[in-house]
């Protein structure tokens, strides 16, 4: 067997740790084989190589592990509220609105959910980051920002300390809003819109002029709170969007005490609440008051100071207006009783 | 029809069975609470909330051709009994029949009686029905409005009323029933037609005929049948107005006289409303007060109305506007579910009828049914 079959077979077995030495070494051994006389000068350590150890790899042969990347430690300060003191100004640390930072609020706060865990702290807590803070908000900052600005204002009006002084002296409430944005203009077309609320009681209205002003002004009146709500953005500017919306109001003022000629022709169907005497109900309880004679003008004026009659047709009325409900209907029921039956409930 | 001859079959196997079973009470723990007192006039206080069983003869009077609902007469079937609860609602309105029965002078009052579907509304209207027949009153009586325009068996154009239509047959059934629940009274020799009538070139009612024979002549030419019931009508206000007999006017499913829709079509197929009904004209006149001496009681019920309609069993809700003025003023008796009291005693009727077979199921029924008696009672055919 050759060498050449020999480096085959081993070749076959493993491939990939077939040392390049193996190689050397038997081409040295070949060469002294073939030239055994000549001994050569470049063989410096000639023990060595006769007690050379064939190294099968896995089996006499011993990996060395690769040394470990030592990683670098850089020296990091201790969170900065560690070493704050308990007296601090709190508003020079953290005196303007701010993205949360650990290592500057003194707080053990935890935010989010683990379900094995506790709450994860503080630390590189997005969550923590995302919400809007108040910590610039603390009452001794609002306080201290009040006492800043206190010298620009003037005091307050005497007569105007309740809620409802400052509604009866200011009883239109116009409302508007400024933007500021980062942006090359300073403009924000959303600052010309106009909002005036006022309560609908603030006005000298009658029936008449309050029933036609409601159905002029239609969505915009809330009838639970008696707020009117008119909002303006037609024109270009504030400005113009005030002047309009006071213009609106006035309009609207005048124009609900104006009786038109076709306001005649309003007709039952038109009424907006339930008005006993225009419906049929009050002249069949006019017949039943009046029976067995069928002329009704007699009576009909004493009916009007009849307690039991008042009773009836405001619990009609109520039934139409309110709406109809177990209450609404057991006040019907009592008024019927005592004006059919004379059956008088306390 | 099969379903009903099998139902009809069922309930005999249970009547069977029932007879020969053991009258003594082996389920129920507590003993149905029963009043002797089978006369609705003799009703008090002391009787609420107890049974009492309505007299056969009563029963064959009354309500021979109809006013007793579907789901009470099936029942009365199987107990063999028609055991009835005395209940406050009852109780409250006859104390206003007997009020109003006092009064004199007074155009007549209208009562009107509603409440959830399946509480007893009329079952109500039934004991009432039983009050007015024992004071010798002319009941007119229209067992369930709906059935007119749900049902009607022949719609024909009205040949008296332009553009109006006649339900004939139904109104001829109606004046046979009619005729039934006053077979005593008609034969008062009192009661004449005042004026009249020609129903055709050849027909006619003379005036002073007895009312008997209007009836009759609505039942044989029932093609004058609607015609009839409104002259009738109008012979029972001037009547009672005259004094000759008070009236008990009594309409069950007042309200779906104001529907928009109704199953009448005539030959031309065309729909008509219930208000283009001759009949429904009638009824609503008899319910004005433009006479006196009679009392009128309206049932209203939440199934009278067209499906869309039915959410409330409040009266202005179910009338609507046009309804409630037509009846306006009148006095709102609010049938409620059974309370604690009721609902146990029928429990306990049910128990010793051997109805509910089951122990320790009342608090779910209760639940279940919300102690509707109607939902009682079907809820219990099936545990």
């Amino acid at each position: 067997m050759n060498v050449s079959q020999l480096v085959h077979k081993f070749s076959r077995c493993s491939p990939l740790l077939l040392s390049s030495s193996y190689f050397h070494s038997h081409s040295i051994r070949l060469q002294q084989v073939l030239d055994s006389s000549s001994k050569s000068l470049e063989n410096e350590n000639p023990q060595d190589e006769e007690f050379r150890v064939f190294v099968i790899p896995g089996h006499n042969s011993v990996q060395v592990k690769r040394q470990e990347r030592k990683r670098q430690k850089f020296k990091v300060q201790p969170p900065r509220y560690l070493k704050m003191p308990v007296d601090q100004d709190w508003t020079s640390v953290w005196p303007g609105q701010r993205t949360f930072h650990p290592a500057v609020v003194p707080l053990p706060l935890r935010q989010g959910y683990d379900p094995k865990r506790v709450a994860p702290s503080k630390f590189a807590n997005a969550e923590l980051m995302k919400i809007p803070n108040f910590l610039h908000l603390t009452p001794p900052a609002i306080k201290k920002h009040c006492n800043a600005i206190q010298k620009f204002c003037t005091a307050w009006p005497q007569g105007l300390e309740t809620e409802i002084q400052m509604e009866k002296h200011f009883p239109i409430t116009v409302i508007t809003n400024d933007y500021c944005h980062s942006s090359p203009t300073i403009r924000d077309v959303k600052a010309r819109i106009v909002t005036v609320k006022l309560k609908l009681s603030c006005l000298e209205l009658d029936d008449h002029a309050r029933d036609k002003f409601l159905r002029l002004v239609g969505q915009r009146y809330n009838p639970k709170t008696d707020e009117l709500i008119i909002v303006t953005d037609r024109c270009p500017l504030r400005k113009q969007n005030y002047d309009y919306s006071m213009y609106v109001l006035t309009a609207l003022f005048h124009e609900s005490w104006t009786f038109e000629e076709w306001e005649k022709e309003k007709s039952v169907l038109d009424m907006e609440y339930y008005e006993w005497k225009q419906h049929p109900s009050y002249q069949s309880y006019l017949k039943i008051k009046a029976f067995p004679s069928n002329d009704t003008s007699k009576i009909e004026q004493e009916l009007d100071q009849d307690p039991a009659t008042n009773k009836y047709s405001k619990a009609v009325s109520d039934l139409f207006n309110q709406g109809e409900d177990p209450y609404t209907i057991a006040r019907y029921k009592e008024a019927t009783l005592e004006v059919l039956l004379g059956q008088k409930t306390a | 029809m099969a379903l009903n001859a099998v139902r009809q079959l069922r309930q005999l196997n249970i009547v069977r069975h029932l007879s020969t079973a053991a009258p003594e009470l082996k389920y129920g723990d507590a003993q149905v609470r029963r009043t002797q007192e089978t006369r609705a006039s003799n009703h008090s206080k002391s009787d609420l909330y107890k049974f009492y069983t309505l007299p056969e003869e009563v029963k064959s009077s009354l309500f021979e051709l109809g006013g007793v609902p579907k789901v009470f007469k099936e029942q009365s079937q199987i107990f063999n009994e028609s055991a009835i609860l005395v209940r406050s609602c009852m109780i409250e309105l006859v104390g206003y029949l007997k009020q109003a029965d006092k009064l004199d002078g007074v155009p007549c009052t209208r009562f009107v009686v509603y409440g959830e579907f399946g509480v007893g509304k009329s079952l109500t209207l039934m004991h009432a029905l039983q009050y007015a027949q024992e004071n010798g009153q002319l009941i007119v009586h229209i067992p369930w409005a709906l059935k007119w325009f749900a049902y009607p068996k022949e719609v024909s154009l009205s040949t008296t009323k332009e553009g109006m239509v006649d339900l004939n047959i139904d109104a001829a059934m109606w004046l046979r029933h009619f005729q039934l629940q006053n077979k005593k009274l008609l034969e008062d020799p009192k009661f004449v037609i005042s004026h009249e009538y020609i129903w055709s070139a050849r027909e006619k009612s003379e005036a002073n005929i007895p009312l008997k024979e209007l009836v009759e002549h609505g039942i044989s030419r029932v093609k004058y049948a609607s015609d009839v019931v409104d002259a009738l009508f109008q012979e029972i206000k001037k009547l009672s107005t005259q004094g000759v007999c008070r009236t008990f006017v009594c309409v069950d499913g007042y309200n779906c006289f104001f529907t928009e829709h109704s199953n009448c079509r005539p030959e031309d197929k065309s729909k008509v409303p219930p208000s283009r009904v001759t009949l429904t004209q009638s009824v609503i006149n008899l319910v004005q007060s433009d006479w006196s001496n009679g009392s009128i009681v309206l049932g209203l019920s939440p199934r009278a109305n067209l499906p869309d309609r039915r959410a409330s069993p409040l009266p202005l809700y179910l009338l609507k506007k046009e309804g409630f003025e037509s009846i306006d003023p009148f006095i709102p008796i609010y049938v409620p579910e059974l309370n604690d009291e009721e609902f146990h005693n029928l429990l306990n009727l049910y128990e010793s009828k051997q109805w509910l077979q089951l122990k320790n199921v009342r608090n779910e029924i209760a639940f279940i049914t919300k102690q509707v008696a109607q939902k009682v009672y079907e809820y219990c055919t099936y545990k």
